[in-house]
This record gives C-alpha cells, structure tokens and sequence, in this order.
C-alpha cells in the first residue's frame, strides 16, 4: 500500500534520505525508529507531497504520489506529532470540516460524534473550542479525522510524543484496531516499547538510510533496544 | 472531478468566512472600509451639492441680470433715464463687459460624488465679457493633472489609497498564518490543492470588502441624486463596479503571490507594505517627476510677462481712443439712443478693441499651454500603465465626471463662446448701434455640451481591461507559483 522505491533526498549538500525503500502492505504497522535527523520525518513529508525526492519514486495503492498528488491524499490519513487545528472552532466543527475535506461531503452531527467518541474525546467537550484542548484531546480530534477519512494508509509521525501513558495506549490500541481493518499504517517514532508492542514491522534509519528491518515478532524488547543502541552508536 | 473541486472551493469559502468572523479580523476590517466609505461619499456629496448651488445661484444671477436690464432699457428707450455709459444697457459696450452677467457653467456629471478628483481645483464656472480670456480663464494655476488630483478624503481615495491597505490587512498571511499555526500540514495532508485554498480565501475576503465599498456608495447616490438613475449611469456605476473589483482582484493577487513565496507572515507584511508604497505612492511621485522633466508644465510668469506685453502694445495702439473726451460728464444727453443708434464712448470702444488685440497676440502662446497639457496628459496616461493606482484614479475621475478632459473640454466651449460673444457685440460697438430690447432677449447663450459617452466609456473600459489583466497575470502566476512549490507547506 505504501512504497518507497529508492527514495533520495538531498537538502543542497546535505542528503536527508538516502536510497530508502520500503513497502508497508495493508494491515502491517511500519514503525521507523531513529535519532533526531535520521531521515524519518522527511520520508512522511515525501508520502504527503510535501517535499519532492530528488530521485526514486513513491507510491500509495500503487500510484504515483508526485504526479497524483490529491489521488494519493484521497487514501491516506495523517496524524502529525502536533494536530494543530483551528483554535476558534469547537473539536465537532474542526472534525466537521477536515472531515468533508477530506470525503468530499459533510457528515451528519451524530456520526461526528459517534468519531470523537471512538476516538476517545468525552462527549460533553465536542462543542468546546479547540483553543481549551490539550494536547491529548487535540490529537484524538485528529485521529477522528483520520477515522471519518475511512483512509487506506495511515501516516503517523510520533504521534505519541507528549502524550500521557494511558492516552498513548488508548492510541496504541486504536492503531492496532486500524490494521486489522485492514489499514496500512507508517509511523515514526522514538519509542520503542510501543513500537515492539503495536508494530509488525520495524525499521531504523541512521543518516537517512534504512540500516535495519525486521519483524516485530522476531525481537524482544531488549533485543531490540540492543540493536537500536548498535545502530546508534555505530 | 470539477464538481468535487467547486465543493471543495465552496467548503473553504464557508469554512473561512467562520473562521475570520468567529476571530472578529473580518467584520472589524469591514467596519474600518464601511466608516471610511461613508466618511469619502460623505465628502463627495457635500463637494457636489457645493458645486451644484454655485452653478444654481450663477443661473439665478444671470436671470436677475436680464430682467434688470430690460427694465432698465425699457426705462431708458422711453428716455427716463440717464444714466452713465457703464450701466446703459443701450449701450452695446457696457452689456458686452459685465453688466449682461453672462456666465460659462459647467454642471455637475451624474456620479460627481464618486470622485473628487479635479473639481475643486478647476472653476465650474467663467463670468463671460469682452475681456481678455487670459484675465477670466488663465488666472488659476496651470499644473500637470497629477498634481491636482491629489488632497481630498474622498470615496476614490479611500478605493486608490486605503482599499489596497485592507487587502493587505486581511491577505498578508494567507497561507503564511496557516503554515505558522501548523493548519496548513493538516490542510495539505487532505485532497486539497493549495491554489484551491489560496482562491477560496481570496473569494470570501474579497468578497466581504467588496460588499460593502460596492453596493454601499452605489446605494447612496442613487437615493439622493435622481440624476443618477439613467440608463447610461446605471452602465457607468457597472464600470466603476467591474474597475473596483479589478483593483481589489489585483492587490489579493499581489497577496497571494507574496504568500506564494513561502516567506514568514512578517516578511509578508513588510513585502506587501513596500508594494503599496511603490505602487500608490512612490510610482505617482516618480511619475510627477518624469512628466515634469519630460513635458514641464507652462510658465505662468511667461504668461504672465506677454500679457503684460501685448496689453501695453494695444495700450498704444489704441492710444488715440483712450484719451478721447468724457464728453458725457457735461453733455447726458450724449447718451440717450437717437433713432437706433448711441455714443459708445470711445474710450469703451478702445477698451473692446485692445482686448481682443491682446486675445490675439497671446492667441499662439496659449496655444502652446493647451499643447503643452495634452502632451502631459498624454504622458500621464502612458505612463499609468506603471502604477494601477493612477491607472484607477483616472478611471474613477472618468466616471465621476472629475477628470481633466470634462475640464479641458469645458475651458474650450468656454472660448469658442468668448469668441461668439465678442463676435455679437463687435458690430455693435463699433457700428454704435444701440440695443434694443429683442437684441437682449437674444443674446448668445450657454450650452454646455456634454463629452460623448463613447469617448468616456472608453477611457474607462481599456483601465478597467488593463486592471483586470494585470490581476489575473499577478493571480495566475501565485497559482501556478503555489501549485509547483509543495514545500509550502513544511
């Protein structure tokens, strides 16, 4: 569903993504793990068209992401480390609006509710503005929207980051429900105890190459923290 | 597929007008543009009803004027009066200076309050006589037509000069706000095209300014000034409409080309300010400059000098008439109409003569002036192709009916009628032939003959074509400029 085939990037001298391919099928969770400016960021900004590779290709359900860009964003869904939304509208109007955005019709009042509430948002602050939102609630805002897209491919980018434990359990546990809906779903992230616990496959970046790949199964936590610290030290 | 993108249009639209209502940016910009629209038809109003008394009272004048003298006349023919030669309206001399009061005006154009523009610098009326025209028509200040339009507060300056600011207000950040806030990554990541959000924005901000500087004034002037309800108004009012938006249009697409750039919302801010100073003030001023080097404007102290010149010369040349008699003082009845003729006293004759002989001397020379304007006015018009500001100006002058060429046109019916009327009295004077009371019925006079539509229409329509090119090249080059860089978004 999602594929990077020999993806480069180069930022003038600096070579942000080297080489990179990767292939998450429907139903797999992808977590990419890396440092600080490993390259991880910069392969979700190529899936979302926001940066052009300076060679290889990428593809969403098989199509071109550069040459079909809003095709491509019809299947995916994307949840930043950060879901800024408009401050001055309430959690149900932000929904309301990406939502049709993004399906091309405006869902009905209860359906936006019945997200927010699958996406873990107490009902009673729906008609609250975002301004009043944590950072918690925010991201669930977001993750309804995702939810509403009914989206082929997710794209996460550390999306647990300042998260409490249990709000990034509670979006651990959404993840997973995802993938067995049959989603395909990219994340990045620094955490790897919750990318062994809800990743199928895993990935380590280093200088923007993908150094390691290996199932989630095959690895314990340890054995995996091992082999990050290897990578990172090496 | 074109119909999810106008949905998709649409829902922006929707979504923006929510959103810059609920952070109160929008009706705050609205009661700012509402206010200063009120304040400039204000203005222009009160200037029209101004000019429209004074051309009201000069009418009134001259009618008194005519039923004085044919009382005075009939007086006068039935010998009850004796009067001196100044005030006999037997007297063809005396009714050709002054004492006919016969005036030269010009009335207000429908849309006066719409503009300013030259009215207040230029008279809306000339008291018509034997005189020299350089004493009655060249007395005001001869200036390149820039330089008088500026100075007034009025609805076209609040369109040239505070319009683009607004725009400026409400379109700095277009995209550099959503990028800076973090919206635009959630936008980008939805089938949205970032030209679609870039019009979608324009359209709900463009069409709140435009609900107001538009319908507004339109509104107004129609309620007060019935003169305005006419075919040809109503098709005037949908040029300045078409020429508003055209301007409008332009400063958005300037904001969207800045926001293109992908600069930070205060660089925006700067950028755009530079513009509006470059293109509203620094451009016209440059343009002044030029014009004054290239066709500098005539010399009044020439004017001035050959007057003084031409008249001392007919002085002399009509010298002998000058120190004749005074006759009258001792003899009234010198003056008293025998048969159908009368004594015009010759030093009136003189007086008749020596003008006209001035007229004709400095005749090439005020030719030069006039060539000398056209040639500015022309250069002005060239050169506004450089600023949409001045390019605006003169269209809204156009249709308000303010612009130099309604005045140009008025200072040469102005002569032709000079010439008419020294032409009646000529005869007269020299022939003594006295007036009679059907020669003051008859007297030449006034009619202002209006500019042809065509002509005005014209003039408006290249500016407002010019401007609506100018907005779709600045436009189409921020969308094409948005829609190649994704990086907009990061």
């Amino acid at each position: 569903m999602l594929d990077a085939i020999a993806v480069t990037k180069q930022f003038g001298a600096k070579r942000a993504l080297d080489n990179v391919s990767l292939n998450v099928l429907p139903g797999e969770i992808y977590c990419l793990l890396g440092a600080n400016g490993a390259g991880k960021t910069t392969l979700v900004n190529l899936f979302l068209n926001f940066l052009q590779p300076t060679s290889g290709s990428l593809q969403i359900g098989m199509i071109d992401v550069v040459r079909h860009p809003l095709e491509t964003k019809r299947l995916l869904a994307y949840i930043p480390e950060q879901v800024t939304l408009y401050g001055v509208l309430s959690g149900l109007e932000n929904l309301a609006f990406f939502s049709s955005l993004a399906i091309g019709e405006r869902l009905p009042r209860p359906r936006l509710l019945e997200l927010l509430e699958a996406a873990g948002l107490p009902r009673q602050a729906a008609d609250d503005r975002v301004a009043t939102y944590s950072k918690g609630m925010r991201q669930k805002v977001g993750i309804a929207i995702a939810l509403a897209k009914n989206a082929k491919a997710l794209l996460l980018d550390e999306p647990t980051s300042g998260l409490d434990p249990s709000a990034a359990n509670e979006f651990s546990e959404l993840l997973v429900k995802a993938s067995n809906d049959g989603v395909a779903v990219l994340t990045t992230t620094h955490d790897l105890f919750h990318a062994k616990q809800t990743g199928t496959r895993l990935g380590i970046m280093k200088h923007g190459r993908l150094v390691e790949e290996l199932r989630s199964e095959d690895v314990s936590h340890a054995d995996l923290e091992a082999l990050y610290l290897k990578h990172m030290k090496s | 597929m074109k119909s999810r993108s106008l949905s998709t249009l649409s829902l922006i639209i929707r979504h923006e007008a929510r959103i810059l209502v609920r952070d109160r940016t929008l009706p705050l910009v609205c009661c700012v543009l509402a206010l200063m629209v009120g304040y400039g038809l204000f203005v222009g109003l009160a200037q029209a009803t101004l000019r429209d008394r004074m051309v009201a009272q000069v009418a009134k004048h001259e009618q008194e004027t005519q039923r004085a003298n044919t009382g005075t006349l009939q007086s006068v023919l039935a010998g009850k009066s004796a009067l001196v030669p100044f005030s006999n309206p037997a007297n063809p001399a005396a009714l050709a200076g002054t004492l006919a009061g016969r005036f030269a005006t010009i009335p207000n154009a429908p849309l006066a309050a719409l503009a300013i523009g030259q009215s207040d610098m230029m008279p809306n009326y000339y008291r018509i006589s034997y005189l020299s025209k350089v004493q009655f028509m060249y007395d005001t200040e001869i200036e390149n037509p820039w330089n008088l339009l500026s100075g007034h507060f009025d609805l076209a300056f609040v369109i040239v000069f505070v319009l683009p600011l607004l725009v400026t207000t409400l379109g700095y950040n277009l995209l550099s706000a959503e990028r800076e806030h973090g919206t635009l990554r959630m936008l980008c990541s939805q089938p949205l095209s970032v030209p679609t959000l870039l019009t979608g924005k324009i359209v709900v901000r463009m069409l709140a300014l435009l609900a107001i500087a538009i319908p507004l004034p339109l509104i107004v002037v129609l309620l007060i000034r019935p003169e305005t309800r006419g075919v040809e108004q109503l098709l005037l009012m949908l040029s300045w409409s078409a020429l508003i938006t055209a301007y409008t249009l332009f400063w958005f697409a300037v904001a969207a080309l800045v926001n293109a750039t992908g600069l930070s919302s205060s660089a925006n801010a700067l950028i755009m300010v530079a513009l509006w100073t470059t293109f509203v003030l620094i451009l016209p001023v440059t343009m002044n400059l030029v014009v004054g080097l290239v066709s500098p404007a005539p010399s009044r102290t020439e004017l001035a000098s050959r007057t003084r010149v031409a008249t001392a010369e007919s002085l002399r040349e009509f010298e002998s008439l000058y120190s004749a008699d005074y006759r009258y003082a001792s003899d009234p009845e010198a003056l008293l109409v025998k048969g159908e003729r009368i004594e015009v006293p010759s030093r009136m004759r003189a007086f008749f003569l020596a003008k006209q002989r001035v007229d004709e001397k400095i005749e090439p020379l005020l030719e030069r002036f006039d060539r000398q304007l056209l040639q500015q006015q022309r250069l002005v018009d060239r050169l506004s192709l450089l600023s949409p500001a001045i390019l605006v100006n003169e269209a809204l002058n156009s249709i308000a009916g303010t612009d130099s060429r309604r005045f140009v046109a008025f200072k040469d019916q102005t002569e032709a009628f000079h010439n008419k009327w020294r032409q009646y009295f000529s005869p007269r004077i020299l022939e003594s032939r006295a007036m009679t009371a059907q020669d003051l019925s008859s007297l030449p006079q006034w009619h202002w003959i209006e500019i042809p539509a065509s002509e005005t229409s014209w003039s408006i329509w290249w500016r407002t074509a010019l401007m609506l090119a100018l907005a779709f090249m600045v436009g189409g080059a921020a969308l094409a400029r948005s829609s190649r860089s994704n990086r907009i978004a990061v």
